[in-house]
């Protein structure tokens, strides 16, 4: 259902994995380019706008930075530099940080992956091999023979 | 017939939550290539090289070449750093968004680099320079990540082998090889946007005149173009080019112009409008342009400017009697030229406590109104804020206090495979 606030503002309801809604401005909605497409495609003129990956708790992550970028169009940069600072402190861990990641990849938000991804790749900058394997949780599929060979592959240009 | 597309939602919407399982704990494994590929190339090369050893689809992703330009995009210049009679050589980062320099150190007979004056612990990498960039070899040019040099070994019969190489100091990866032709010298190193191919540029004087030549990478083809010149880059050996709007661009080399009269008397006329060497990668020709200011020219010649790369343009510092003018070409096709700062680089030594000597000062680069530069004679690396007139000095290793050499340079990936296709 589409409704019209006061100042004429289009408003309309997006619904997370878990069945949460939250009723936004098209304007800040349409800041992904997926929902974009979907309002263009009319797909919004009844009911809301399901997206079945993303969960509440991220789903409002996410909103409230787009509102943050839709109304801050006259707002100083460095002010907004500083905003996205926080907004991904807040975020807490690599963990939070990558569920963002994902929705922000899905939802197709081109600024908010740009910070992300730059967050996360700070995190990782300077932690040895083993250190990225554990906070990622990935799994070491070389077998010794393997990483022996990687290990000297990295020597090769002093045999 | 058209298809309502809001009687597909619903269809949709469960098959994608299938997908996604809900009480799933994400981590990197999960990710889609394009997530891992978005967050490595943002990472320096020398770590992403390290990454490598995480997972073998790690290792794959970032082998691409997709990947490797990817990152070369993105990746912060730095200053690479040569030590000439000490033995090591090492790198500085240049942080962005820090402000602040690093320096790192030899460890060990792999040239392990280490920060040594590093302000903030977490921007601590490592950099693994190969056994190459060692004193007797110098380094000529840098493009994508890759050095082209020269250097001088002594083959088991102990006799002196000159000859080239390109290497990446973060693969390690090395080529060498001999003079390719009999004459002349190389002045750059550039990589063609439309063929995709690495090119060097050389030159030699045939008769009176400069005769340039492009090689190509890996066939060493050489081609000779049509227009012979009158004058070559200036101290082949210690100017390397600056890249800069896809030219590459020396000072001239006055002392070693032409001896052909009627070329000649064209450029000793006016030599100040003859005085940087640029050369077009697209179009692949030379011209000279005049450096700026060279209205008010008065007298031969204009001595003390140097090139540089202030934050992606092409600069210049002049500097005449401790006072240094701070140039940048702020619209490349029409060659204009801006004059953005003058200060007095004396009084600020001294004010420092340093004296300052003319004429052997390098400027090196200019990054966030900060310009680096480094003074042979007091041995130094200082930066010099341009917008609050303030100098500050950066400590250089203990172990070699002897002649630095500083190099525009990108940590890369770029594979030198390609280039061993005999």
């Amino acid at each position: 259902m589409s409704i019209t606030t006061e100042n004429n503002e289009k408003m309309i309801t997006l619904m997370s994995s878990d069945g949460e809604e939250f009723v936004v401005e098209e304007a800040v909605a349409a800041q992904s380019q997926t929902i974009k497409h979907l309002i263009e495609d009319g797909c919004s003129t009844e009911g809301s706008i399901p997206l079945p990956n993303v969960t509440g708790r991220v789903l409002s992550e996410v909103i409230q930075y787009c509102k943050k970028h839709s109304s801050s169009d006259d707002k100083e940069e460095k002010e907004l530099e500083a905003w996205d600072a926080e907004f991904v402190k807040a975020a807490d861990d690599h963990v939070a940080l990558t569920d963002l990641m994902m929705a922000a990849n899905f939802l197709d938000i081109k600024g908010l992956l740009d910070l992300v991804a730059q967050t996360l790749a700070n995190m990782i900058t300077g932690k040895s091999p083993e250190e990225v394997r554990r906070m990622w949780n990935i799994k070491n599929d070389f077998t010794p023979e393997e990483a022996e060979k990687v290990r000297k592959e990295n020597q090769w240009a002093f045999e | 017939m058209t298809v309502d597309k809001r009687s597909l939602i619903p269809y949709l919407w469960k098959k994608l939550a299938g997908v996604f399982d809900k009480n799933k704990k994400t981590d990197f494994d999960s990710l889609p290539d394009e997530i891992i590929i978005d967050i490595l190339s943002r990472l320096p090369a020398d770590f992403i090289f390290e990454c490598r050893r995480v997972c073998k689809r790690w290792q794959a992703l970032t082998r691409t070449t997709f990947f490797v330009e990817l990152q070369l995009v993105r990746a912060t210049p730095t200053i690479l750093t040569q030590c000439f009679t000490g033995g090591d050589s090492f790198c500085i980062n240049f942080n962005n968004s820090k402000q602040t320099f690093c320096i790192a150190e030899k460890k060990g007979h792999l040239l392990r680099m280490r920060l040594l004056d590093c302000v903030l612990p977490e921007e601590k990498s490592t950099l693994y320079l190969p056994r190459i960039l060692q004193p007797e070899c110098w380094i000529r040019s840098s493009c994508n990540g890759l050095i082209l040099g020269n250097k001088t070994t002594l083959d088991s019969k102990k006799k002196f082998k000159f000859e080239y190489f390109i290497c990446n100091p973060i693969t390690l990866e090395e080529i060498t090889f001999p003079k390719p032709w009999d004459k002349g010298d190389i002045c750059g190193f550039y990589f063609h946007p439309m063929t995709k191919e690495y090119r060097i540029l050389s030159t030699y004087l045939r008769g009176d005149c400069y005769q340039y030549v492009i090689i190509n990478l890996p066939t060493f083809s050489r081609r000779e173009l049509n227009d012979r010149f009158y004058c070559r880059p200036r101290s082949i050996y210690y100017d390397t080019p600056i890249i800069a709007s896809g030219n590459l661009h020396w000072m001239v080399e006055h002392s070693y112009s032409s001896q052909n009269l009627q070329l000649k008397t064209k450029f000793d006329n006016n030599p100040c409008a003859n005085s940087i060497l640029r050369f077009n990668i697209h179009t692949e020709s030379v011209e000279t342009m005049p450096h700026p200011g060279y209205h008010h020219c008065r007298g031969p010649i204009c001595g003390g400017m140097q090139l540089l790369e202030g934050g992606g343009k092409l600069s210049m510092c002049h500097m005449r009697k401790g006072f240094v003018d701070v140039w940048i070409l702020v619209d490349y096709s029409i060659w204009q030229w801006i004059r953005t700062y003058r200060f007095n680089l004396r009084s600020a030594m001294e004010f420092s406590g340093y004296t300052l000597k003319d004429k052997i000062t390098d400027f090196i680069w200019i990054q966030n109104d900060q310009l680096l530069l480094y003074d042979t004679s007091i041995g130094g690396l200082f930066v010099y804020n341009l917008n609050r007139s303030t100098l500050r000095k950066i400590t250089l290793p203990k172990t070699c206090r002897h002649y630095y050499k500083f190099y525009a340079h990108t940590k890369s990936l770029v594979s030198l495979r390609k280039f061993r296709a005999d």
